[in-house]
């Protein structure tokens, strides 16, 4: 690649007055990366920041992955865990309220029928007065006539 | 996007986040400190990030904030102590060696740039390393168009001053 040597100089003006574009700085770059050894000492210092920049293109991290995502696991994976539990609780607060009705309905049967036992024994005794009292009439009857 | 998505994505420019760090706390514990520090905000608060025009740029710009953060609450004491005596160390050594090799040409350009201040020292990154456009710097550190060109003219010549060995460092 034959680069003009006014075109470099033009570049490096540009370059020094902040108006280079991407492409611009990218030719300059590359054209100080492979520019042969007697370099026009002039431009010693861009080759320098050049072959600088390049260098810390390449400087490389590799970080551990943060910790929070540890514990959480994908969206999906909450969401189907948390319907689980969902489906789990409910179903078992459903059979407790099976369970507490059907108790509470054998417990109103008992009270119902004892209640009912009660009535009756209090209507046996009430058919008894109610005898006494035909029978008090029919004396009564007897008498008058 | 889901949480794997955004975690590949910080992943992808972890390297980028790191430089852009370092360029300003120098220490690469504290670099990676900061970065990590950054991506678990990220992801905590990831609807935010979401919103933002792109995670990177998001990403950036908090770790540009959270690092000049770390250096102010630094500034006064040690940290200064140390760079200048790496600047000392460094001198000495260029003396003793007058021809230059390629690493001690570099380890100068080095030099230049973290003798910048920090803003300068910022924009410069962006741009010369990692290589943004100007809308995205603009952005990143909240500054209008002509501003980040200036800075960044400013920042060049005065790494070329200092190559140069020229005692105008004030442009």
């Amino acid at each position: 690649m034959k680069t003009n040597r006014n075109a470099i100089e033009a570049l490096l003006e540009k370059y020094l007055e902040g108006q280079t574009s991407r492409e611009e700085e990218r030719l300059l770059q590359h054209y100080f990366r492979d520019a042969d050894e007697p370099l026009d000492p002039n431009w010693e210092w861009a080759r320098d920041v050049f072959l600088y920049t390049h260098g810390e293109q390449q400087l490389k991290v590799s970080l551990e992955a943060p910790k929070t995502n540890a514990s959480s696991g994908s969206s999906w994976m909450r969401i189907a865990a948390s319907l689980a539990l969902l489906i789990v609780t409910s179903f078992g607060v459903y059979r407790l309220q099976e369970d507490y009705q059907e108790r509470k309905m054998q417990e109103a049967y008992v009270e119902t029928k004892r209640a009912f036992e009660l009535i009756s024994r209090q209507l046996q005794h009430a058919q008894k007065q109610v005898v006494y009292l035909d029978y008090i009439d029919q004396t009564a009857q007897k008498i008058l006539k | 996007m889901n949480h794997y998505k955004v975690i590949d994505e910080l992943q992808s420019i972890q390297s980028r986040l790191y430089r852009v760090a370092r360029r300003i706390l120098v220490s690469h514990e504290e670099s990676q400190d900061c970065v990590q520090d950054v991506m678990v905000k990220i992801l905590e608060r990831q609807e935010i990030a979401e919103q933002a025009k792109s995670i990177e740029a998001y990403a950036i710009t908090m770790v540009k904030n959270q690092s000049m953060d770390r250096l102010k609450s630094k500034q006064a004491g040690f940290l200064r102590i140390e760079e200048s005596r790496l600047e000392d160390v460094v001198s000495a050594e260029d003396e003793l060696d007058e021809t230059f090799s390629s690493t001690q040409r570099l380890r100068k350009v080095d030099e230049a740039v973290q003798h910048l201040p920090e803003k300068q020292r910022l924009v410069w990154q962006l741009r010369d390393v990692e290589g943004y456009d100007f809308e995205e710097i603009e952005s990143i550190m909240d500054m209008n168009a002509s501003a980040v060109r200036v800075t960044l003219s400013r920042a060049r010549k005065a790494i070329r001053t200092q190559i140069l060995g020229k005692d105008e460092n004030e442009s």
